[in-house]
C-alpha cells in the first residue's frame, strides 16, 4: 500500500471508529514512581479502562457549568 | 538492425520494467515514449520541425481530459464523506449480524467503483469493514478480499467507471447510454452471481451487535459543502447521460464540471490538485505515444496477423477467446497498457478475420476489468485489500488469494463469456 492511500485509510478509518466506536485517544506520560511494565500493561486492562471511563463522566460532570446539562 | 526489431525492443523494455517494477510505470512508460521519439525522427516515423503536432496527434486527448475530470469530481465527492454516510447507513439497516453488514458492504463496493478509483473504493470501503469487524468482534478478512474482486466488478458499470472502459469506448465512439445499456446488466448480473458463493464463507464469526447508536451524519463534516457538492455531482452524471444528444465531447463536459466542482463544491482545490493521480495521466498519455510508435513502425500489424491466425480456428468465439487471454494479462500486468496495445490489434484482428471490432472491445473491456483480481498483484485494490489486511494484523498470503478468488472470478469469467456470444451476438 503506498504512503499517500495508507494515510487516507488511517484518516478514513479514525473518523468512522469515532462514529462506530466512539473513543478518544490520551497520551499519557509514564508516572515517576509507575513501574514501566505495570504501567504499559494498564492499556489492555478492561478493568482500568472502565475505570477510567467512570471517572471521565464524574470529571465532565464536575466541569458543568450550572444550568447546562 | 530494422525498425521493426528497434520498435519491438523498446516495447520489451517497457514491459521488464512494468513487470520488474523497477521504476514507477509512469516513469516507465516516460522512458519508453522518449525512446520511441528518438528513434522514430532517427527512423524517419517522426519529422522535424513538426514534431510536436505528429505526437499530439497520436494522444487521445478526450480520454486525458476525461480521466483528469473524473479523477476531480471524485476526489471531491469522496472528501465530503458521502461514501462513508451511506456505508453507515447501510449498516445501520442490516441490523445485528456481521455477514449480512458484510454483504451490504461488499453490493455497495460495486456502485462505489462506479464512480471513484478502485484505489480509493478499496480505501474506503475497507475503512468502514474494519471499523465494523471491531465492533462485531468479527474477523474482517474475507470480506475485505471480496470487496477487492466486486471493485473490479463495479468498474465495468460505466464508462468513466474505469480507464481501460474510457480507452476502448473512445476507440469505437461509443456514447454514455449506448456503453451502459451493455455494460450495466453484466455488472448487476456478476454482482448477483457472485452472492451465492460470497455469502457461506463471509462474517461467520462475530457477536451479535445493535449499531443503531451510530449516527452516519458524523462523517460529514460540513453539510453544506456536502449539498453543493452533491448538485455538481449529479449534474455531471446527467450531462454526461445527456451528451449523446448535446454532441460536446465527453472529456470537456468532464472538465467543465470538474472546474464547477473545485469553484463550488470544494474549500480545499490545492489539496484535491495534490491527491489526483497524476501519474496514471502522465502514463496514459506516454504510452498512447509508444502505442502510436508501434502502429507507425508495423509491430502491431505483425502482431495482429499473429492473433487473427488464432481467431480464424474459430472466429465465433474468438472474442470470448480474446477475453480470457485479457484477464490473464491483466492478473499479472496493470491494465491499461493491456487495453493499448490490444485496441489497435483488435483493428487489423477485426479486418483480417471480419469479426465485429465492437464485440471485440467489449470482450476487452470484460477481461482487463475482472483479471485483475485473479491475483494479489494484479489491481491496485487487490494490493490496497492486501496492505490494510497487513496492517490490521491478518496477512493474507498468495495461497489464501487465490483459494478464495480464483473459483469467484473464474465464474465472473464464464458468465461474461456467456454474455458476449449470446447477449453480445458475437
Amino acid at each position: 500500500m503506498s504512503g499517500e492511500a495508507q494515510k487516507k485509510y488511517e484518516e478514513l478509518k479514525s473518523k468512522i471508529e469515532k462514529t462506530v466506536n466512539p473513543y478518544i485517544t490520551l497520551r499519557i506520560p509514564i508516572p515517576e514512581k509507575a513501574d514501566r511494565r505495570e504501567f504499559f500493561d494498564l492499556e489492555k486492562d478492561q478493568e482500568f479502562i472502565e475505570h477510567v471511563k467512570d471517572e471521565a463522566v464524574k470529571w465532565v460532570n464536575s466541569r458543568r457549568k450550572p444550568g447546562k446539562r | 538492425m530494422n525498425i521493426t526489431n528497434i520498435f519491438v525492443l523498446i516495447f520489451a523494455l517497457v514491459l521488464i520494467l512494468l513487470v520488474t517494477e523497477r521504476y514507477h510505470r509512469s516513469v516507465a512508460a516516460l522512458i519508453g515514449a522518449l525512446l520511441t521519439i528518438l528513434f522514430g525522427v532517427e527512423y524517419g516515423l517522426f519529422h522535424l520541425p513538426n514534431i510536436l503536432n505528429e505526437i499530439i496527434d497520436l494522444i487521445d486527448v478526450n480520454t486525458i481530459l476525461l480521466a483528469v475530470g473524473v479523477m476531480i469530481l471524485a476526489e471531491a465527492i469522496t472528501r465530503t464523506g458521502f461514501f462513508e454516510f451511506i456505508g453507515l447507513w447501510l449498516a445501520k439497516l442490516a441490523g445485528s449480524s456481521f455477514r449480512r453488514v458484510s454483504i451490504i458492504l461488499i453490493i455497495l463496493t460495486v456502485f462505489i467503483t462506479a464512480f471513484v478509483t478502485t484505489i480509493t473504493a478499496m480505501v474506503i470501503m475497507g475503512a468502514l469493514t474494519i471499523s465494523l469487524a471491531r465492533r462485531f468482534k468479527a474477523d474482517p478478512s474475507r470480506a475485505i478480499i471480496y470487496e477487492a474482486v466486486m471493485t473490479n466488478v463495479g468498474g465495468l458499470m460505466f464508462m468513466i467507471s474505469s480507464i481501460p472502459n474510457m480507452i476502448v469506448a473512445a476507440h469505437l465512439n461509443l456514447e454514455f447510454i449506448e456503453f451502459t445499456k451493455i455494460s450495466l446488466p453484466l455488472t448487476l448480473i456478476l454482482a448477483l452471481a457472485s452472492l451465492p458463493y460470497i455469502y457461506p464463507t463471509v462474517g461467520r464469526t462475530g457477536e451479535p451487535v445493535k449499531i443503531a447508536e451510530a449516527d452516519p451524519w458524523t462523517v460529514i463534516e460540513d453539510k453544506h459543502m456536502f449539498y453543493r457538492a452533491m448538485i455538481v455531482f449529479v449534474s455531471a452524471i446527467t450531462l454526461f447521460v445527456v451528451r449523446d444528444f448535446i454532441g460536446v465531447p465527453l472529456g470537456l463536459i468532464a472538465i467543465g464540471c470538474a472546474i464547477g466542482m473545485l469553484a463550488l463544491g470544494t474549500r480545499e482545490p490545492e489539496s484535491i490538485f495534490s491527491s489526483i493521480d497524476w501519474g496514471t495521466i502522465f502514463f496514459l498519455t506516454a504510452f498512447y505515444v509508444i502505442v502510436g510508435g508501434l502502429e507507425k513502425s508495423g509491430v502491431l500489424a505483425l502482431l495482429a496477423s499473429g492473433v487473427s491466425l488464432i481467431s480464424t480456428l474459430n472466429a465465433a468465439i474468438f472474442p470470448a477467446v480474446n477475453m480470457w487471454i485479457c484477464a490473464a494479462t491483466s492478473s499479472i500486468v496493470d491494465n491499461i497498457p493491456v487495453t493499448m496495445i490490444l485496441i489497435p490489434v483488435m483493428d487489423y484482428v477485426s479486418r483480417l478475420a471480419h469479426i465485429p471490432l465492437r464485440i471485440l472491445g467489449w470482450s476487452m473491456i470484460f477481461g482487463a476489468n475482472l483479471g485483475g483480481s485473479i491475483t494479489p498483484i494484479g489491481s491496485p485494490a487487490s494490493i490496497i485489500a492486501i496492505g490494510i489486511l497487513r496492517r490490521e494484523g491478518k496477512p493474507v498470503g498468495w495461497g489464501e488469494w487465490l483459494k478464495r478468488c480464483l473459483p469467484l472470478v473464474s465464474i465472473q469469467l464464464l458468465l461474461a463469456s456467456f454474455y458476449i456470444l449470446f447477449a453480445l451476438g458475437a
